[in-house]
């Protein structure tokens, strides 16, 4: 049974590699283009994964993270964030605010797949 | 494509009756149904225009309507009957009588369009009624004789009998090739 | 990752596009911050931030090294300035304007597969650098922290002990020890001891708490960097301690040492092989085992909190989830078929409509109600679709400012560009018709518009840095974009020498102003060799202007000697419908484009003339034009011959010129939908396209300019004059033009009420272009 995943980037590009990459792997794959956009998709739906890009508009990943590890429905659901940085700040970061982990870009189909199976059971 | 069909008409000799006509250039010869013998057929629309039975090839017949007003396109071949309206394409009607060269035909609602594809290209030819659907073996088809009276020889890719009546099987690319009808809009302009 | 470049491949047209859209805003942001480096708006800096990381992020994805190293420096500095660490200065913009010019170049030459190389590239390289990082950029090979090289470990089989004790905080980030023991058994052959000493009484239970803790002994060829990655997420949140000893032997036999024969995770190590574990088969493994219901009872314990059934993913919910996302994206070939189809809507409900008179009274009153209010709906239905496809101007003019950066430098001239309108809205199709003629015209005023040199400005009183003004408009359903700069303005000396020299014109003919201005529209007027650097690429002002008006469009010039030039196009908002006219000649109707009429009229049989080589003309308040008898042209037959019993359309044709068509009747106005003749048919002579009108049946839309020309060549050919002599060919030397006759030949041939010398009526003058070529005819006839 595939996951449900939702991606928040506000790059295009990036959410078709990673929406085609999910789906290619039998998941099933919400798009959303910043923070705000992400929360009104989630609501209190539960999707088994969050992967989210960093540097966004209107709402950025971190706040994103925080604001669903703050609702109960999500509080234990998987968040990944796609950073292109490798410095620990970030990372430590995104960990504060309740990231599960995280992916550095640049973007590659299989390390995608690999982290996905690494935090999703 | 050009010589291989050279080769066909100038061969003069009628085909032997079980070599299947292999000209190159001849779209309608097709093998839609095989046979257990291993025999292929093929199927045509055919149509008359006065005494002459003429067939196309059925895979390129799109639909058959009867005759309807058409607008003239000006400085264009006679044969060249104007465009219709097909449920919003603009298609192109040619006179086949005219084709040739026997006149202009006085088109009247009994008078039938044949719209056939011809490459990309919809066209509708202009014909007296259609007739039949035909079914015959590839082997039957026979090579075109180069005789003095047959004017239309040119434009046909084989020739079929049925009990007495002679169908003579269109190469519509050939027919209504654009060079033709440039030809025709330089002339007539 | 050789399996991967394929898939890649295919986001690369959506990595491009997506670059353009982000760099035309990043482009506009900037010339915002350049305008007032005093107030900058966080979010402008943050959205060009974004932009870059974004472009830096989709290069990564592809390896476009080049791209990834510059937008990495630009990023660094981007990041630096929105955190307030350097101080802005107008210095520092036109710097990130410069950046942005290379990051276009970049993505450019990646688009095209080659390497960027220009000059300054290297030096605004580093002066980001210095800023960013405060040292010039010295071979910055890894920017995007690229994955870290492979340790060299030997491919020997080591031994890993591993303490790991997960804190409450690991799974308060969702993460999962579960998991990190698969991933760890798919690295080798694993043991692993649980420590349930911790776990409470069930009633104490909570659910959130960790309470184990692991002793993995790990028999692998894999290097320690492997296993810390394993626990790259939670190191964290856990007590991590791994230690390694080189295995003696191949062989791990000695290593499955069972510590607490309970707690052991698998006493059956065969199970464990590396080849073996696939996570499905290993549940099933685990299964079987003792721990394993202890670490899923843990594993649900603490999802049952968020909900009783983690395994089966809810579906329901994505169609409204989806209905939330405010755009999408639509293949253009999904809106053409619904813009034909919708012509089609407008065809039949129109046909439906005329049948609607043929009903008995009492239907018919009632049907028209309908049909009323189904012409409304059916038109809001044409006009929403048309809006689809609509899209604001801003994509053309975003690329305009670079343009006129780069032109100014080349030339040494100090320029400003201003925008207007750049939200003005038109279809697609006009949108990639536009940029062409657009930047040409920005071409010619920054090259012949404005002034060599600052002096020469200052010296007519005007400020050193000139302006270009660019504006996009709404007028009469048509779209005007306006170039306006305020230069020298033209040379007409210039121009009018250069005229004659090229025997476009004759050396005593008297033009206006305007006419001369016109000049520069002229085929043949800009050569090859006149052709600069800049406003070059071999394409004259004639070729524009013939571009435009394939399009429905015009363009139209007006100068001021010392102030400056304007450039006005005006193009339909649409190339998918067409406001015609409909006329009838004889039994036969046509479509005359309504942009190319001027106005129509019934001449008096003394407006009427003939010239002696049979072209006929109507005089029209004083000046002549020639007079397209359509009937003749297209062998019509029943049609009116005599103008002053018919009527005569007045249509404006490529270049300004005027002609007059000789219609029967005119029918009214409509709205048509543009259809191709060429889709099953060949071209045809005089004819642009075709369209259908409301009762089904085909009617021919006229190209004016090609009447024209047949026109001229049908008269060419009644008087039989000599192929050599064909009007058509402007690369015929102009012997005919012996300019001391020609005031003659005005005074004896019909034209000859044309006073040359006529100050008053500047279009009269004008039309003397076309007078001259009726000149030529009339003494090519009087020759033979």
């Amino acid at each position: 049974m595939g996951l449900r995943v939702l991606t928040v980037d506000d790059s295009k590009t990036m959410r078709e590699m990673i929406t085609f990459t999910l789906e290619g792997a039998g998941h099933c794959v919400l798009e959303a283009t910043d923070g705000n956009e992400a929360l009104d998709l989630l609501g209190d739906d539960r999707v088994d994964l969050v992967i989210t890009d960093v540097n966004m508009p209107n709402m950025d990943g971190l706040t994103l993270c925080k604001e669903i590890r703050s609702n109960p429905t999500h509080r234990l659901t998987p968040i990944l964030v796609l950073t292109t940085e490798s410095d620990r700040d970030k990372k430590e970061q995104g960990r504060s605010v309740g990231a599960t982990g995280w992916i550095v870009k640049p973007f590659n189909p299989e390390k995608l797949l690999q982290v996905v199976q690494k935090v999703c059971p | 494509m050009e010589s291989s069909h050279l080769m066909a008409t100038q061969s003069q000799t009628i085909t032997a009756p079980n070599q299947p006509l292999n000209s190159g250039d001849s779209p309608p010869v097709k093998t839609d149904v095989a046979a257990g013998d291993g025999v292929g057929y093929a199927q045509f629309i055919t149509f008359t225009v006065g005494e002459q039975e003429y067939g196309v090839d059925i895979m390129s017949v799109r639909e058959i309507k009867g005759w309807a007003d058409t607008t003239l396109l000006p400085n264009t071949p006679e044969y060249m009957r104007g465009v219709l309206n097909l449920r919003g394409i603009i298609v192109p009607i040619f006179d086949l009588r005219c084709r040739f060269g026997l006149g202009e035909t006085q088109a009247t609602r009994l008078h039938v369009i044949v719209i056939i594809a011809v490459k990309e290209r919809m066209i509708g030819i202009l014909v007296d009624t259609v007739s039949d659907i035909l079914t015959v073996p590839t082997t039957d088809i026979r090579d075109v004789p180069k005789m003095e009276n047959l004017i239309e020889e040119d434009y046909l890719s084989g020739l079929v009998t049925i009990e007495d009546r002679m169908v003579a099987l269109l190469d519509q690319e050939r027919l209504f090739n654009t060079k033709v009808i440039e030809d025709g809009i330089a002339v007539g302009s | 990752m050789s399996t991967n470049d394929f898939d890649l491949e295919r986001f690369k047209a959506t990595f491009f596009e997506e670059c353009a859209e982000l760099l035309i805003d990043a482009e506009t942001r900037l010339a915002e911050l350049r305008h007032d480096p005093k107030n900058i708006n966080a979010e402008d800096l943050n959205a060009i931030f974004r932009a870059v990381h974004s472009v830096k992020g989709g290069a990564g994805a592809f390896n476009f090294d080049q791209l990834i190293n510059f937008s990495h420096i630009y990023e660094a500095l981007l990041d630096k300035m929105r955190h307030e660490e350097i101080e802005i200065n107008e210095e520092i913009i036109d710097l990130l304007i410069a950046a942005n010019d290379i990051l276009t170049n970049l993505i450019q030459a990646a688009q095209n597969g080659t390497n960027y190389s220009e000059n300054g590239f290297a030096e605004t390289k580093d002066k980001l650098h210095n800023l960013a990082f405060g040292t010039p950029s010295k071979e910055t090979n890894d920017p995007a922290g690229a994955p870290p090289e492979n340790t060299t470990d030997t491919k020997s089989l080591k031994k890993f002990s591993i303490n790991f004790l997960p804190k409450p905080s690991l799974l308060q980030h969702a993460n999962e020890p579960l998991l990190l023991i698969y991933e760890l058994r798919e690295l080798g052959q694993l043991t692993s001891t649980i420590n349930t000493d911790r776990l409470p009484h069930i009633q104490n239970l909570i659910s959130d708490e960790a309470y184990f803790s692991w002793n993995f002994v790990l028999l692998s060829e894999c290097s320690l960097s492997d296993v810390e990655e394993v626990f790259e997420f939670v190191t964290e949140d856990c007590e991590l301690n791994i230690s390694i000893e080189h295995a003696e032997g191949s062989s791990g036999d000695t290593l499955y040492e069972t510590q607490d024969e309970d707690l052991s995770l698998n006493s059956q190590p065969e199970k464990l092989t590396p080849d073996k574990p696939i996570i499905p088969q290993n549940k099933q493994t685990l299964e079987t085992t003792k721990e394993q219901a202890v670490v899923a009872m843990q594993a649900p314990t603490y999802q049952t909190s968020s909900d009783p059934t983690p395994s089966a993913p809810p579906q329901t919910n994505s169609t409204a989830a989806s209905s939330k996302v405010s755009s999408i994206r639509v293949d253009l070939d999904r809106v053409d078929r619904l813009v034909n189809m919708v012509g089609e809507l407008v065809i039949t409900q129109a046909m439906l409509r005329q049948q609607v008179d043929n009903l008995p009274p009492e239907l018919a009153a009632f049907m028209a109600k309908g049909f009323e209010d189904l012409g409304t709906h059916t038109r809001e239905i044409q006009e929403s679709v048309m809006a689809v496809r609509m899209q604001p101007v801003k994509s053309v003019f975003a690329r305009i400012p670079r343009l006129v950066r780069e032109l100014a430098s080349k030339l040494g001239k100090k320029v400003d560009l201003e925008t207007s309108g750049e939200d003005t809205e038109v279809d697609k199709t006009v949108i990639e018709q536009l940029s062409d003629p657009l930047i040409h015209m920005i071409r010619n005023s920054l090259d012949h518009g404005i002034e060599d040199s600052s002096d020469d400005r200052v010296q007519a009183g005007k400020p050193e840095t000139a302006i270009i003004k660019l504006s996009a408009e709404h007028r009469s359903g048509r779209i005007h974009l306006i170039v306006t700069d305020d230069g020298r303005g033209i040379n007409r000396e210039r121009v009018k020498s250069k005229a004659i020299e090229k025997g476009i014109i004759n050396a005593d003919d008297h033009l206006n102003d305007e006419a001369i201005d016109e000049l520069i529209f002229s085929p043949g007027f800009s050569t090859a060799d006149e052709v600069t650097d800049i406003s070059g690429r071999g394409v004259g002002m004639d070729v524009v202007r013939r571009n435009i008006s394939n399009l429905g469009g015009r363009i139209t010039v007006q100068s001021t000697p010392g102030k400056g030039t304007k450039f006005t196009m005006s193009l339909p908002l649409t190339l998918a419908v067409l406001d015609g006219m409909v006329i009838a000649i004889g039994k036969e109707k046509f479509i005359i484009s309504l942009t190319s009429i001027i106005e129509s009229l019934r001449p008096a049989a003394k407006e009427l003339h003939t010239l002696s080589n049979g072209a006929d003309v109507v005089s029209l308040r004083g000046e002549y034009i020639r007079l397209i008898r359509l009937y003749e042209l297209f062998n019509i037959p029943g049609a009116q011959p005599d103008p002053s019993k018919a009527l005569v359309v007045v249509v404006e044709l490529e270049g300004g010129k005027q002609a007059g068509i000789l219609v029967d009747e005119l029918l009214g106005q409509q709205q048509v939908v543009i259809k191709s003749l060429e889709e099953n048919y060949d071209p045809v002579a005089g004819i642009s396209a075709a369209t259908i009108l409301g009762n089904g049946m085909v009617a021919l839309i006229l190209d004016v300019d090609g009447l024209d020309d047949m026109a001229r060549l049908i008269t060419n050919k009644n008087k039989a004059i000599t192929p050599e002599r064909d009007l058509q060919d402007h690369s015929s030397p102009p012997l005919l033009k012996r300019s001391s006759t020609v005031p003659t030949k005005h005074q004896s041939g019909p034209v000859g009420d044309t006073n040359l010398n006529d100050e008053n009526s500047k279009t009269h003058e004008y039309e003397l272009l076309d007078q001259e070529k009726l000149d030529q005819e009339l003494e090519a006839a009087e020759q033979n």
